[in-house]
């Protein structure tokens, strides 16, 4: 076992994919670690290779090159020993037996891992209650909902008590409660067992909920890595102001270098300004600008950056999905 | 795709455009030629698999009996191919997951499945030409063609087929992954009531009359017939097709309330692999 | 080590559950599994009839009759399997968790067991009970060796071929549907194998299913010895040499194929 200080350690990680006659470079050198107990979220977009490179975390894909750890166990080598301590959910995986119930197919998956059914079956209930699909213990999976079957996978996911968990957008699709409900489990989980979980997302909201690190990865490689806190911290070179004001003359123009109106928006009345300042210390001079033009100042808001900004900025596409559902 | 079928009505589009899938999803597995030794070698195998009992029996590769056998051998190839179309219900719902989707679309569900059903009727109505050329060339069989007989005896098949296909398309929508044995079972049941290697007096007096009552064993011999091996059955053709469409009809009704009820039941579209 | 094995052994019972449930709940299929497979053995025996065969013929198909259901249980319940699981979603579980491949196959056929068993057990009493074909049990021995060892080979040879499966998809499946009808041709299903002359009988020898069904005639039949093509002791040897070779080499074929699949990136999800 080599590094195995590290939940994942992974050098120049790459992969490319014979398509026809074309070969499609999905991960272009990825070299990362993720430490032991963390919750370490990958952001990127649709196809950016996030869910290759968890493929090749959990054994299921070999890197074209590069090497890459999991436990200290060699991805390709040891893929044996990773399995004993991994597990893996996909949003909108559709795994399991139509023909069998929820509680049976849980069943049937934990036998994968050997686990006594007296311990399995306990286990099952005990998820099946904390995740509110009790009263669907007996449904079959094929007659669950969309949020019922995402539930019912992640229970699998949890079954063999992984030490490391592998999560691929594990909420997409699903409705706002059920997504709050599973990364406020997710949460939970992590600080009681002392588990690591990467969970690969393009819901900003949800990597800033959960994630202690996290890295964007766009077009194959990891294009920044860091805290939450410090990716928006990037996005702070700007200052954003949120004005409400009072008799502001249609036809004014801000003119003062370093000061960009972003919108206006009418509302009860007053006008509400949103600004981007080059500087704080512009303020002064345009709330006296403002003031020139008999325009009254109701509130001041400075809007704070989000790691939407942060990635925006990062990424420089806007298409991202920034929901949060 | 180059084939534009868009300025058709909905169910006449919808029926051939089931018809090109399924030549593509039969065919485009492979290579052309693989396919074609596809479509000749599995008929081919189970009609020397009989020649193999005859020959084990009587020390001949000639004679009324094999000729007998082996003509109806190659038309049964055909009516599988009804059987076969539980087929389409089985990759619709549980491995392509098409079912939804093309059952919304314009035109009916019913129109797809006989889009489908016509392909595997293509399919099979060439190897059983195959299979007859063969016999004549190779094993000499002393076969003829009474052409009008035989293009009304084929018109028939298809009836028959497209019998078979809501008959045992109904029972589909209500079993998972099961289509494989719908198709075996289904098959073993004809392949002994139909008269089709042997004729339906070999049968003791009670299954005699499940044979006799059962119109794929008039079919076949009308098959017989048309290729000179047999004189024509009793039954005369204007009442045969009369009884078919009969029958058709009924089939029709059959199958529409099957339809009607697994989609009450949601059994339609729900998947139920094991 | 014991650990593992008993985790095998869960992993087999956790897989043939579906299939036992499955029968079950899924009841409208049991005739089509079970009771019409067996009217074409029923075909078969009249199609003797019809040619003058003696009875002893009759038995012969019988046997073959009983042996197909295990050849299409391994051909269909466990060899293809994995491309459907893959269809189905399933593929990319099974190679999430520690439980080797082979568990996971061979509880799909055990699970298959249950049905195959049903049919050829009425396939047996419509032959001996419906049909009164004349039986004599000469060598009890040598038929039950005969049954388990080429069951053991046989599903060997079947995990063998669902690490093709894993590679090829849905050619593979092709593949063995392309087989199916060839098979019972060569094996002599119907008639005794050595009517195909030694050559072509010797090629066929290289399919458990044609020993077995060989030297189970030659055990069972009245005067069937003079069908026999191989003296029984060598049917029971070398499909004794099958039941060990098939299996190890399935062993190495499904993971040699796996290490392929994840290389070629052929464990693909449907939902990604």
């Amino acid at each position: 076992m080599e590094n195995n200080n590290y939940a994942v350690k992974t050098i120049d990680i790459k992969r490319t994919f014979k398509k026809s006659s074309n070969l499609i470079n999905a991960l272009k050198g990825i070299s990362l670690t993720v430490n032991r107990g963390e919750f370490f979220g990958v952001l990127g977009r649709n196809g950016a290779g996030k869910t290759t490179f968890l493929k090749i975390l959990s054994t299921l894909l070999y890197p074209t090159s590069g090497q890459a750890w999991v436990g200290g166990w060699d991805v390709q080598k040891d893929g044996q020993n990773i399995r004993e301590i991994i597990n893996l959910v996909s949003g909108g995986e559709e795994s399991g037996y139509g023909i069998l119930n929820v509680r049976e197919n849980l069943w049937m998956f934990s036998q994968f891992y050997g686990i006594p059914s007296s311990i399995a079956l306990k286990r099952i209930d005990k998820y099946l209650e904390m995740f509110g699909l009790k009263d669907q213990a007996k449904t079959r999976v094929s007659a669950l909902s969309t949020g019922m079957r995402q539930k019912m996978n992640l229970i699998r996911g949890l079954l063999n008590n992984p030490e490391i968990l592998f999560l691929d957008e594990p909420t997409v699709g699903l409705d706002v409660e059920s997504a709050r409900h599973i990364r406020s489990f997710l949460k939970d989980w992590i600080k009681e067992n002392d588990r690591t979980i990467i969970l690969t997302t393009h819901y900003m909201l949800e990597a800033d909920e959960l994630s202690e690190r996290l890295a964007i990865i766009e077009g194959g490689e990891i294009i920044a890595l860091g805290t939450p806190s410090e990716f928006k911290g990037l996005s702070q070179t700007e200052n954003f102001y949120e004005l409400t004001v009072n008799n502001f003359p249609e036809s004014l123009d801000i003119n003062i270098e370093g000061v960009q109106l972003i919108s206006k928006l009418p509302q009860n009345g007053n006008t509400i300004l949103k600004i981007r300042l080059k500087e704080d210390s512009l303020l002064s001079e345009l709330l006296a600008s403002l003031n020139q033009h008999g325009t009254k100042l109701e509130l001041l808001k400075k809007k704070e950056p989000t790691l939407e900004d942060a990635f925006v900025n990062l990424v420089g596409k806007s298409s991202i999905d920034v929901s949060g559902a | 795709m180059a084939i534009d079928f868009s300025s058709l009505p909905a169910y006449l589009r919808k029926f051939l455009l089931s018809l090109w899938a399924g030549w593509k999803i039969t065919s485009n597995w492979t290579e052309p030629l693989l396919f074609m030794v596809y479509l000749i070698v599995k008929p081919l195998s189970s009609v020397l698999i009989l020649i193999v009992m005859f020959y084990v029996i009587t020390g001949s590769f000639t004679g009324e009996q094999l000729l007998f056998i082996y003509v109806g051998n190659a038309f049964f190839s055909i009516v599988r191919a009804g059987v076969s179309s539980v087929w389409v219900i089985t990759e619709d719902r549980e491995w392509f997951e098409t079912i939804k989707p093309i059952f919304i679309s314009p035109g009916s569900y019913l129109s797809h499945i006989l889009g489908r059903t016509s392909a595997e009727f293509l399919f099979s109505v060439f190897s059983s030409v195959i299979l007859l050329v063969a016999g004549f060339f190779v094993l000499k069989l002393p076969l003829g063609i009474n052409l009008p007989l035989f293009i009304s005896t084929i018109i028939l098949t298809l009836i028959i087929t497209t019998i078979l296909a809501l008959l045992f398309c109904s029972v589909a929508f209500f079993v998972g992954h099961g289509g494989e044995f719908i198709v075996e079972g289904a098959s073993g049941f004809l392949y002994l009531f139909s008269g089709v290697i042997f004729p339906a007096s070999t049968l003791p007096t009670f299954l005699r009359i499940i044979a006799e009552a059962n119109p794929i064993t008039h079919l076949t011999n009308f098959f017989r017939a048309s290729l000179g091996v047999s004189a024509a059955p009793q039954v005369e053709l204007w009442k045969f097709y009369l009884i078919s469409l009969i029958i058709l009809a009924l089939s029709y009704f059959i199958f529409n309330r099957a339809l009607k009820l697994a989609l009450k039941t949601g059994m339609f579209d729900q998947k139920l692999g094991h | 080590m014991f650990k593992k094995i008993l985790r095998e052994l869960r992993a087999i019972r956790g897989r043939a559950y579906v299939r036992m449930v499955s029968i079950r709940r899924d009841l409208l299929l049991l005739p089509f599994q079970v009771i019409l497979p067996v009217l074409a053995v029923a075909a078969y025996i009249y199609l003797y009839r019809f040619i003058g065969a003696p009875p002893e013929y009759g038995t012969l198909v019988l046997i073959g009759g009983v042996m197909t259901t295990y050849w299409l249980n391994v051909l269909w319940s466990m060899a293809s399997q994995l491309y459907w699981e893959r269809m189905m979603g399933n593929l990319q579980i099974y190679f999430l968790v520690p439980a080797s491949k082979m568990s996971i196959l061979l509880g799909m056929a055990v699970g298959s067991m249950y049905t195959t068993s049903i049919r050829a057990l009425s396939t047996l009493f419509v032959g001996l009970v419906i049909f009164r074909l004349p039986i004599e049990l000469k060598n009890p021995v040598a038929a039950i060796l005969l049954f388990f060892l080429s069951l053991s080979a046989l599903y060997g040879m079947g995990m063998l071929l669902s690490s093709v499966f894993l590679v090829w998809g849905r050619e593979a499946w092709h593949l063995s549907s392309l087989f199916q009808e060839p098979i019972y041709l060569l094996s002599g299903f119907y008639f005794p194998v050595k009517s195909l002359g030694i050559t072509l009988a010797t090629v066929a020898s290289l399919i458990p299913v044609t020993l077995a069904l060989d030297g189970m005639r030659q055990v069972l039949i009245p005067g069937g010895e003079k069908m026999g093509f191989l003296p029984v002791w060598i049917n029971i040897l070398i499909l004794a040499v099958m039941a060990l070779v098939f299996p190890y080499l399935a062993y190495y074929g499904l993971n040699y194929m796996e290490r392929l699949a994840k290389k070629e990136g052929r464990i693909t999800t449907r939902w990604q």
